[in-house]
């Protein structure tokens, strides 16, 4: 029996070397494929690009770098929005220092970065785009976060199974190589540096977001949604923020990446945007009052922020239209002009 | 949960060190945790249906104990008909109560006679048809006397839910299996390397081959009207090599799966492609089915006994049960029937058992008449499983249509290179291992294990490379 488990167990290692080698030939963001057709863009363009932002769809669908760059003209910012769907912490901050010690970071000035909470989907973990990222140390990261934060423990132990799901299914998941090698997938830059806003897209005939678009209107025409969103809003607006927990492991990690950034001559700017849910709140605005204060831009107070949560503004729960994404980019073009000057 | 898939791959370790570490102390509880582990298995893809297997073996392990004490003929008949009618019942239900009701308002509707009814929103519980024909052989050999019905609750329980063979066969014979939960297993180092050479082999021929045929199968299928009738024939052969690697590919790895807890299942797939006639297809393919409709049907209907219509007869019946104990379609029925077609004059003229050891069995090489014989059986078997893929008689007919028409000589739109090298390494490696209970059994037993080795990682890159997102087993739906 010792003798099988062992010749078993060698033959499987080695089958986990010979797999694991596809690592060197893959680049960091294989899982990603808007990323990956992004950074493809960003390396052929000559526009000397200085700023980029990282995060989730609530900056790729929501931040216009246009409006930025207008908004900053004295500083000269280029700005190129790197953020993609479903790109949630720890894959954002993962690709962003990954893009950072890729990329000649002489160039780049300025980043924006959005403030997100461990977001982790269960049924993700079985797919590239949701286990890519999830190497050893941001595995182990995660698991230190989930510990420090306030969810119950129920809550944490499925999290941690999902965050070990992921890892396995990333070295497991052999078929990565040729589907990075098959994807064809590029985003639709549309003169727009790395922008497309929902609307635009679900608008546009070649997009394929038939079921967003239902989804849009169906949320339109309940009048009730809006009411939900308000409520929770000024729920947010109400929170002690003194009494919550502060999650060390992610302040950490936080600053870790602003001090790494300004060894490399960038400057880090995390935005926490509106409309998140109550949870994530809790989580991220004891972390955002012990940040430097010019390394943060706070959106997410309902009594400051009325006009971003209004009907005219919103696409749904957690994204904003046309409208409120000019909105949401002029605020941020503003707040980011602001830090500028007082560090100036 | 699929072999198939990154679950399996963890929870098999999982279960085999529990099983030879903590439980083998205690038969019994050896045996309960089989079927705990066991009902996990099945449980992962839906719980609900774990009380249908409970029920089952409650029914037919009373019921076999009943058999053991009673005598009286008639008393024991009817033992044995509340078997076959709960059993069948829930099969006949869960399986067939649309394709009835359906059929039922078609005949009257046509009669002039409308009639309504409504269907129900079935689901089909995994492996009913497998667990429920297993099931049934236990009362049948208990009523026969063939077998001393069991005292015990939880081999018997093993027994019906054993995991590796649980949702896609083999289908076991108690007589066979059985016995196998009374006794203390013994690991088996040799038994155990040879399971895990059958599992890689057929995860090979799942996920290499039968995965792979499905995307142009589906894509050809699906629009046959756009394609010449060349590219339907390179179709139709291709769902050959479907059904083939998915079906003897489940069963090589629940035979693989079984001989690494020290048990012994049936082989199920002897080289069917390799057939010179229909009725040594037959018995080469799905062989615990087919001996099961032998031995509980065909035998008990009179077999080849008796006249020659009551032998077509038979083989009628043979053939259209087993067609439809694949689905609820009469897309089923008719492959069954064409089957019976191509085996009936075989019977009819004795040349029925013309070819029992496989073909070129002591030469490397087939005579050029053999090779006739198999491309025959091949391109007759291809034509059926037409019916067998198609979603109607109306798909089967307009594809069959689609071949036979002046672009049957055209080159085929579809040309897969990479599907034909590794179709043709298949059957190399095949034909190679034909004389062995499955293609690697002692293939490359005989070159320095660092050759051995390697061959074996080369199989496992081809698997890692050539999977796609755990595609299911086409028998889960049987």
């Amino acid at each position: 029996m010792n003798l099988f488990i062992k010749k078993t167990l060698t033959f499987c290692l080695f089958l986990l070397v010979l797999i694991s080698l596809r690592f060197w030939i893959l680049p960091y963001y294989y899982g990603n494929d808007i990323y990956a057709s992004k950074i493809a863009y960003f390396e052929k363009t000559k526009t000397p690009f200085n700023t980029v932002l990282f995060g989730s769809s609530r900056l790729y669908r929501q931040l216009n770098p246009r409006i930025i760059d207008s908004i900053t003209t004295d500083y000269n910012i280029k700005t190129f929005n790197f953020a993609s769907p479903a790109t949630f912490y720890p894959e954002s901050t993962y690709l962003y220092e990954n893009f950072i010690e890729e990329n000649d970071s002489k160039k780049i000035k300025y980043a924006i970065i959005e403030l997100q909470h461990l977001e982790l989907f269960k049924n993700n973990a079985k797919t590239i785009k949701g286990n890519y990222w999830n190497t050893t140390s941001n595995m182990s990261h995660c698991i230190s976060l989930i510990n420090d934060s306030h969810y119950s423990k129920k809550k944490k132990n499925r999290l941690k199974k999902t965050i070990l799901l992921s890892f396995i299914y990333r070295v497991l998941d052999f078929t990565s190589i040729k589907d990075f090698f098959k994807t064809k997938n590029t985003f639709n830059n549309n003169n727009n540096n790395g922008y497309y806003s929902l609307q635009q897209e679900v608008a546009d005939k070649t997009s394929n977001l038939e079921s967003i678009l239902e989804y849009y209107k169906k949320f339109n025409l309940d009048i009730s949604n809006y009411k939900k969103l308000v409520q929770t809003a000024k729920l947010r607006d109400n929170l002690d923020v003194s009494k919550l927990t502060v999650n060390n492991s992610h302040l950490k990690h936080l600053i870790q990446i602003i001090k790494l950034s300004k060894e490399k001559g960038i400057d880090v700017i995390y935005v926490l945007p509106p409309k998140l849910n109550l949870e994530y709140y809790k989580a991220l605005l004891p972390i955002v009052n012990l940040l430097p204060k010019n390394n943060i831009i706070d959106l997410s107070s309902y009594k400051d922020h009325t006009n971003l949560y209004g009907k005219d503004a919103s696409f749904d729960f957690y994204h904003l239209n046309n409208k409120g994404s000019r909105l949401f980019s002029i605020v941020v073009g503003e707040k980011l002009l602001a830090n500028l000057n007082k560090a100036k | 949960m699929l072999f198939n898939s990154i679950d399996f791959a963890i929870y098999l370790p999982i279960v085999f060190i529990i099983y030879w570490f903590i439980t083998n102390k205690n038969l019994k509880l050896q045996n309960a945790f089989l079927v705990v582990a066991s009902y996990v298995f099945y449980g992962w893809w839906d719980w609900r249906f774990l009380s249908l297997i409970l029920f089952s073996t409650i029914v037919d392990y009373s019921i076999g104990r009943f058999l053991a004490k009673e005598n009286t003929l008639n008393k024991r008949k009817v033992y044995l008909w509340i078997s076959i009618v709960t059993n069948l019942g829930f099969l006949g239900f869960f399986k067939y109560y649309n394709f009835f009701l359906d059929n039922f308002i078609q005949a009257f509707t046509w009669m002039g006679v409308p009639v309504s009814g409504r269907a129900l929103h079935i689901i089909l519980p995994v492996g009913i048809s497998f667990y429920t024909f297993q099931t049934l052989s236990y009362t049948i050999d208990v009523y026969r006397n063939k077998l001393k019905p069991t005292k015990d609750f939880v081999a018997f329980a093993a027994f019906v839910s054993f995991f590796p063979q649980l949702v896609a066969g083999p289908i076991e014979r108690a007589s066979n299996l059985l016995p196998q939960f009374y006794t203390k297993r013994v690991f088996n180092y040799t038994k155990a390397v040879d399971g895990l050479r059958q599992i890689l082999w057929g995860l090979f021929k799942k996920v290499v081959i039968a995965d792979n045929c499905a995307v142009f199968v589906n894509i050809i299928f699906d629009n046959h009207q756009e394609y010449s009738g060349s590219t339907l024939v390179l179709g139709a052969i291709f769902f050959a090599f479907q059904i083939y690697g998915d079906f003897s590919g489940y069963s090589d790895i629940a035979i693989g799966t079984s001989r690494l807890f020290g048990f012994n299942l049936m082989q199920n797939f002897a080289f069917p492609y390799f057939s010179r006639d229909i009725a040594e297809f037959w018995r080469r393919w799905h062989i615990s089915l087919s001996t099961w409709f032998r031995d509980y049907l065909y035998i008990p209907l009179g077999g080849s006994r008796g006249s020659k219509k009551q032998q077509i007869r038979n083989v009628f019946i043979i053939f259209l049960v087993s067609g439809f104990w694949h689905g609820a379609n009469w897309t089923f029925i008719i492959w069954g029937a064409l089957n019976a077609l191509y085996f009936i004059p075989l019977l009819l003229t004795n040349n029925n058992r013309n070819h029992i050891e496989i073909v070129a069995h002591d030469k490397s090489y087939p005579s050029l008449k053999a090779v006739l014989k198999i491309l025959l059986t091949f391109g007759i078997t291809t034509l059926a499983w037409v019916f067998f893929r198609a979603e109607s008689v109306a798909h089967a007919l307009q594809y069959l249509f689609g071949i036979c028409s002046l672009s049957l000589f055209a080159i085929p739109e579809i040309r897969p290179t990479y599907l034909f090298i590794l179709l043709v390494f298949f059957l190399i490696i095949e034909w190679l291992g034909r004389t062995n209970k499955y293609a690697l059994e002692t293939l490359f037993c005989r070159y320095k294990r660092p050759i051995r080795i390697t061959f074996y990682y080369f199989i496992m890159i081809l698997i890692f490379w050539f999977s796609k997102n755990e595609q299911t087993f086409i028998y889960f739906q049987f």
